[in-house]
């Protein structure tokens, strides 16, 4: 028989005015199992408490039951009384005569005898409750941060300065991401590779950070604290270790004329080349899709010119392993794809801007390049089809941003501000030139934001019409961009030299492979799924696993360096301690009976399923059967639910614990 | 507040430890008040709360049911909820075809925000059981002679559908030659131990290239033998060939998705078959096995005619719950809990069946109606999305009772809300264990 | 002396014992193709065309197949046990088969011969069981070859013979002469057939299955005659001398029923230890326990077989296992 303690709290007259506490401790006395029951004008209280343990050990129980208020409220506080009186916290439940009785209901007999009933299914679970303990799990303190952009560097440097070893992948050549080939940034205009390339260079050479560019994660195994990571370092043809960045290769290679990822297609970079001049690393890279040799066994002028010796044609593919218990991921984001991209599938997004037919109609990333002083104009603005400098230029925001019928529905926050600062480096450059916005709403929500858009419109003079572009179209090299200004209620028809569409923000390619990597949520649109939107921001759903940056929603960078900031943060409080301690009211799989239909796997929202093959002492195969990794479980229960044969179960809602609660109801 | 015959009905509400259970808390900080009828059962998630949950609160009494959980996309646990909602989704056409009132199972989204909905919602349900008195329709509180005695209405109600439909044709000796020949093929090479096949007088299993002359194909060849794969004894004599039909075929697909079986350790003799007399064979299109490795004979057969797949279940859902709940109530009264629906069935493979299970004891192991009732749902609920349709369990329960209806009922159900039919397409993704955002839920409030 | 009785005066009959509360039992047909022992609500449910062999036996009128025995309520620091103790109504059983009816005289023993099982004899007690002699018979019948035959008294109270359209009517026992007064001669009949086209043919020598049995406990002829066998209870329940039975406590953490449910040693479950061992661990093993038990054990006991040759067991069973086909094997020399 158990030795339950049943302890009815008044919560003063909160539950004592409508529940009759004398009569439920009388009615508990009786119950099975309980061996005393008392009521006590305030149960949270010291000399609530001081009751609680006293009994405990007085009467040698092995269970209490706490009738007060929400276990949301104090289950916590119940728990720690109960433990520093010897008893297995997990030996004690509430019964909720508050919240859930006394404060809702008038009918003081009826009020009563629900209390009693609410008593009755504490005491029969509490009967069934098993003694846990807190699960721990070893924590590898060693970070991975997947993306070498703002967000990745900043997140890679802040846990490295922490003074914890850091993985940094980049699937580029070099570290920089699209913030490296930005011009200026708003709303202060400062030049953006002045701001970043410190970081990059600070993040290439840190003792504790480990660089893997060119390189690309491959498989994830493990879980938190445990992770084991696979980087395919893709072939690069060069060696690393010999190469001195020194750029002859570059200068020799006789295919110059191959369009720059770096520049988006602006300018050209031959088939050996170092992405921008302040790559980090400072090392080339061979484009197997172009380079002579390797496509025809032709030309190897670089490798004859190169004086270490560093160009090897043989390289190949090579699988890195890393052993890390946190991940970071800030994979960024792409522009949508004007005219070709459909991801709603209902038409092609605004084929009628002729994208990709009218070499003067650009986006914005591109007019970044252009306008950039490292660009391939060296920051001379010069239209792509003849060079010329555009005396005008039409900016078109929300280029597939909320857009329902042609795009995507959602804001992509930032295009505002880089178009009114866009605005304004054309103006300063062509003073004379005529800067025309269209745009649908301005938001420009941040600190200074406002007043530089203003001071886009008001100082610098760039004419902002509120309305759509419906259709552009060429005449003679000039082009004409029929839209409406809705505020004046005229069509406005404006012709010009240049075009540049604001293009929605999209998360990376590959970000839903990545995210089945690692277990991870994306929504609707690729970008990934924080943990909760508001108080989880950083978190995933995955233990152990960050995001940070524009792979999580579009965002500029001020927010996504605050991000990855945070992240760290996350990062590093979860390294401050060798063993990561988890709530043990988790599931658990009882292999002796686990029939191996894996239904368990297939729902687990936290793919924490393993299959596990038991083995008779000579290695001979007994059975396969489920196992719960008790690092990912977050107690769920819904593997229970699943299991036809209830070789499941969940801690703290235990099988018995359930039924019991249910029959005490009858 | 109580009705007018003073019946003050009994709620048991299952909800979340996160949404609904933390919504119930704020209308007791708001000083909502509501009817004290209603118990609260806190579990973690909507995705814990198990259908055999609900049916043990209606036997323990209840006279509504409440089920309550984060609205979607609010789960704690991600997709708890979602998996919930397509679980509730096949256990109310369950219930629904069983007869039980529907009007006293409820199921609603409430957030930790809402106490006033908890508010109107308990208040709502309380009212309306009350009016519609104790729940005495479900037969736990039906009063049925507990000491036992042969139980049971003598005649049931039709179930309105078409009798069993005739083999289109014989099946031909010269397939019976050609399955002979090969099992002597496949045994000599020493590719099996052991071809399962039919016999003269029940399944056999020939070990001997010598005895082939034992299998026999006829219009006696009901039986679904790939439940044999699952049993020990069977396993033992090592790599087996079986003979299927094209509708015992597909009871592999499921096997192997479910990881009992891999199918290279199974060699799988398709059998060509025009019907074998049953009443599933009316609505077959699966006359020509698909995914056997080897292949007798060719059926004569058209397809079958899938618009008369499930007339059986709108046949019983043309008659009131009432009737329903009658004719069930009957079935279920002649089981004697033999378990040969279950030792009969390929899907069900679990090495303690939870009926066996006694602590806690989910199922009443005693056959009478509610322990009857609490095993033939769980049963109906462990195939939705699985069976096959073999219909074993039917044919092999001695007391005749109807239980391909359960299982067509859910089979149903998956095919219209999901587009899923069991077995049939190795590359589908089964119902349970997954979920969409696009699942309907118009019975959640 | 016998004495006869029409068909309309016997449904009449059954009439009266329904109108006077009895409960009648009786062969009914469920749906198309399953007949069974049921209660009947009325006289013209009573399948009297025909021979039928109902998928069940009566042996649920003396041995449910779930009897609750006594209740019990848990009390703060004991359990107080409730009597449920009834009434047993007078029932009858109408138109049983001879085969039927035997199994009640073995049962009649296993429930006496040590511990005196007052919850059967209540029930045997309020029993009465009027035979129908088989008119037919079919394939999976073989009452001749254990002893018995489609005109055996054992275990009846009364036997009607068919005859000329209606019923020639004996009292066998003291119950049965009371129920039908004076309906029922008292001698056999006189154009009793011992053998004819009602009797089944001799099919097994059941001594020789004992044998067999006894000398071949370890054969693996069991293991391979059981292959097929998925370990249902369909033979068991469905046979009318099996009398296996597992007790349960059903009820909440408060109160319930302590009650005495069917059990088959067909199921694994019912040798399985809590330590996990089985000393019946497979199928054939189960198997052979059940013709052990029917040919050996029991006759060893009360000298007579646990098997009435009614047939249900390969009847019912899904694969076409049972005792027929084994017997057969091993019973033939």
């Amino acid at each position: 028989m158990s030795r339950i303690g049943v302890f009815v709290c008044w919560c003063g007259e909160n539950i004592a005015r409508t529940v009759d506490v004398d009569q439920v401790a009388e009615a508990c006395g009786e119950m099975p199992g309980v061996r005393c029951a008392q009521n006590y004008k305030y149960m949270c209280a010291d000399p609530g408490q001081a009751m609680i343990r006293e009994k405990i050990a007085s009467e040698r129980l092995d269970a209490v039951v706490v009738a007060s208020c929400s276990p949301h409220m104090h289950l916590k506080t119940f728990r720690r009384a109960a433990a520093a009186a010897g008893l297995n916290p997990y030996r004690l439940e509430m019964a909720n005569i508050r919240e859930q009785c006394s404060w809702v209901h008038h009918d003081k007999d009826r009020a009563t005898e629900k209390a009693i009933g609410i008593v009755r299914t504490a005491v029969a679970k509490v009967r069934y409750n098993h003694a846990l303990s807190p699960i721990r799990v070893p924590m590898t303190r060693r970070a991975m941060v997947i993306g070498g952009g703002v967000a990745g560097i900043q997140a890679a440097l802040d846990i490295a300065d922490a003074g914890y070893e850091v993985v940094l992948v980049e699937r580029e050549p070099s570290i920089g991401g699209k913030m490296a080939g930005l011009s200026e940034t708003f709303p202060t205009l400062d030049c953006s590779q002045c701001i970043l390339t410190p970081r990059m260079v600070e993040a290439g050479q840190h003792p504790r950070i480990k660089l893997y560019t060119y390189s690309e994660l491959e498989s994830v195994s493990g879980f938190v604290g445990n992770f084991e990571a696979t980087i395919r370092k893709k072939t690069r043809y060069v060696d690393m270790a010999k190469c001195t960045g020194c750029g002859e290769c570059q200068k020799i290679c006789p295919l110059k004329r191959n369009p720059s990822e770096f520049d988006f297609g602006m300018g050209m970079r031959p088939a050996i080349f170092m992405p921008f001049p302040q790559a980090v690393p400072a090392r080339p890279v061979i484009d197997k899709k172009v380079c002579a040799k390797i496509v025809r066994n032709g030309c190897g002028l670089c490798e004859k010119k190169c004086a270490p010796g560093a160009i090897n044609f043989k390289d190949q593919d090579e699988l890195a392993t890393e052993r890390v218990g946190a991940i970071v991921v800030a994979t960024g984001y792409k522009l949508y794809s004007i005219g070709r991209e459909q991801p709603s599938a209902k038409t092609t997004g605004y084929g009628e801007y002729g994208y990709g037919k009218y070499k003067d109609v650009i986006d914005s990333l591109q007019f970044e390049r252009l306008i950039s002083a490292s660009g391939p104009t060296n920051g001379e603005l010069k239209r792509p089809s003849d060079g010329k400098i555009p005396q005008s230029v039409v900016f078109i925001a929300c280029v597939g941003s909320r857009d329902n019928a042609k795009g995507l529905p959602y804001c992509s926050k930032i295009c505002c501000m880089y178009t009114a600062k866009h605005t304004m480096l054309y103006k300063h450059k062509v003073h004379s030139g005529e800067a025309h916005v269209f745009y649908m709403d301005i938001r420009a929500g941040g600190k200074g934001y406002d007043e530089f858009v203003r001071r886009a419109i008001e100082k610098d003079g760039a004419k902002y019409y509120r309305g759509r572009v419906s259709k552009i179209t060429e005449e003679n090299g000039k082009l004409i961009v029929r839209g409406a200004d809705t505020l004046a209620g005229v069509p406005v028809t404006v012709e010009t030299d240049l075009v540049v569409l604001a293009s929605a923000m999209r998360p990376a390619d590959g970000v839903e492979r990545l995210a089945q990597k690692l277990n991870i949520g994306c929504d609707e649109f690729g970008f990934l799924m924080e943990s909760h939107p508001k108080l989880r921001p950083v978190e995933t759903n995955t233990a152990g696993v960050y995001v940070c940056g524009a792979c999580q929603a579009p965002k500029d960078i001020p927010e996504s360096v605050a991000q990855a900031s945070a992240a760290a943060s996350k990062v590093m409080i979860s390294f401050s301690a060798s063993e990561l301690t988890r709530e043990p009211e988790i599931a658990r799989i009882d292999e002796q009976t686990c029939a191996a239909c894996f239904a368990c796997e297939r729902t687990c929202p936290y793919h924490a399923i393993e299959r596990v093959e038991l083995r008779a002492r000579n290695g001979d195969l007994i059975k396969r059967a489920a196992r719960v990794n008790q690092g990912l479980c977050m107690g769920c229960g819904t593997c229970v639910s699943v299991c036809p044969s209830k070789s499941a179960d969940s801690e703290g809602f235990t099988e018995e614990e359930v039924y019991a609660m249910v029959e005490a109801l009858a | 507040m109580s009705g007018s015959n003073g019946f003050e009905p009994k709620i048991v509400a299952f909800v979340c430890n996160w949404c609904t259970y933390l919504g119930a808390d704020l209308a007791g900080t708001s000083r909502l008040e509501y009817p004290p009828n209603v118990r609260i059962l806190r579990l973690p998630c909507t995705g814990r709360i198990d259908t055999n949950l609900v049916v043990k609160a209606v036997e323990g009494g209840a006279d509504a049911v409440l089920v309550s959980g984060c609205h979607p996309g609010d789960c704690h646990y991600n997709a708890g909820n979602y998996h919930a909602r397509r679980r509730w989704m096949l256990f109310r056409e369950l219930l629904d075809v069983l007869g039980f009132d529907m009007r006293r199972i409820h199921f609603t989204w409430i957030s930790a925000a809402e106490g006033r909905k908890f508010q109107h919602v308990i208040s709502e349900i309380t009212e309306q059981t009350r009016a519609l008195g104790p729940w005495r329709a479900y037969e736990a509180k039906a009063e049925i002679d507990h000491r036992g005695g042969l139980v049971g209405q003598a005649v049931s109600p039709a179930t309105g559908r078409a009798g069993p439909a005739p083999a289109l044709q014989a099946p031909a000796p010269l397939a019976e030659q050609e399955l002979r020949d090969l099992a002597r093929r496949l045994l000599g090479a020493g590719d099996v131990k052991v071809v399962i096949g039919y016999g003269a007088a029940g399944p056999v299993f020939v070990t001997k290239a010598a005895d082939v002359e034992r299998l026999v194909w006829n219009e006696g060849c009901q039986a679904n033998l790939t439940t044999y794969l699952k049993r020990k004894e069977v396993r033992a004599l090592g790599k087996p060939a079986v003979v299927v039909k094209g509708c015992d075929e597909r009871s592999l697909v499921v096997l192997e998705k479910e990881s009992q079986i891999r199918r290279e350790d199974v060699r799988v003799i398709g059998m060509a078959c025009d019907g074998m007399g049953q009443e599933k064979c009316a609505a077959c299109d699966t006359h020509e096995p698909r995914f056997a490795d080897e292949r007798v004979g060719k059926a004569g057969g058209q397809g079958g005619k899938p618009a008369a797949r499930y007339a059986a279940v709108e046949a019983i859902l043309a008659k009131t719950p009432e009737e329903r709940l009658a004719f069930w109530s009957a079935e279920f009264d002649r089981c004697l809990k033999c378990y040969a629906c279950r030792q009969v069935c390929p899907m069900c493979y679990c090495e303690r069946c939870i009926a066996d299970k006694n602590r806690p004891q989910a199922i009443d192991t005693s056959p009478h109606r509610k322990g009857n009732f609490a095993w033939h749902i769980a049963r109906a609920m462990h195939l939705a999305g699985r069976c096959v349709g073999c219909d074993e369990c039917t044919r092999a329960c001695p007391a005749g009772i109807d239980l391909r209806l359960l299982n067509l009922t859910l089979a149903r159900a998956a095919e219209t809300q999901f587009g899923y039919r069991a077995g049939m397409d190795p590359a589908a993704e089964p119902p349970i264990g997954a979920y969409s955002l696009q699942d309907k839920e118009e019975f959640i409030r | 002396m016998s004495a006869r009785i029409s068909r309309e005066d016997l449904r009449k009959l059954v009439a009266e014992w329904l109108a006077a509360g009895k409960k009648v039992f009786g062969p009914v047909r469920v749906k198309a193709g399953l007949e069974l022992y049921a209660p009947l609500d009325s006289a013209e449910a009573l399948l009297l065309d025909g021979w039928i062999r109902p998928a069940n036996s009566i042996k649920e009128l003396v041995f449910p197949r779930h009897e609750a025995l006594y209740g019990y309520r848990i009390l703060k620091n004991r359990v107080e046990l409730v009597d449920l103790a009834a009434e047993i109504p007078e029932q009858i059983a109408i138109g049983a088969h001879p085969c039927d009816a035997a199994a009640l005289a073995a049962l009649d023993k296993v429930f006496n011969w040590d511990y005196r099982d007052e919850f059967y004899n209540r029930r045997r007690a309020a029993t009465t069981v009027i035979t129908m002699a088989c008119a037919a018979h079919d394939d999976q019948c073989f009452c001749t070859s254990v002893g018995l035959g489609p005109e055996a008294e054992r275990g009846s109270d009364a036997l009607l013979h068919e005859r000329d359209g209606g019923y020639e009517v004996r009292a066998i026992s003291e119950k049965g002469r009371i129920l039908l007064g004076g309906l029922a001669g008292e001698t056999a009949c006189p154009t009793a057939q011992t053998s004819g086209a009602n009797t089944p043919p001799r099919r097994f020598d059941s001594a020789q299955v004992a044998a067999f049995a006894k000398e071949h406990f370890e054969d693996p002829y069991w293991a391979e005659r059981a292959l097929a066998c998925l370990g249902c209870g369909a033979c068991t329940f469905t046979c009318p001398a099996c009398h296996c039975f597992d007790m349960v406590d059903e009820g909440n953490g408060r109160e319930g029923v302590r009650a005495r449910n069917w059990d088959a040693c067909q199921f694994p479950m019912f040798t399985l230890h809590a330590s996990g061992h089985n000393p019946r661990a497979n199928q054939g093993a189960r198997q052979r326990q059940r013709i052990y038990h029917k040919f050996v054990m029991y006759p060893d006991k009360f000298g007579e077989v646990l098997c009435t040759g009614c047939g249900n067991c390969s009847r019912n069973c899904p694969v076409g296992l049972g005792v027929l086909p084994a017997a057969t094997e091993i019973g033939n020399g």
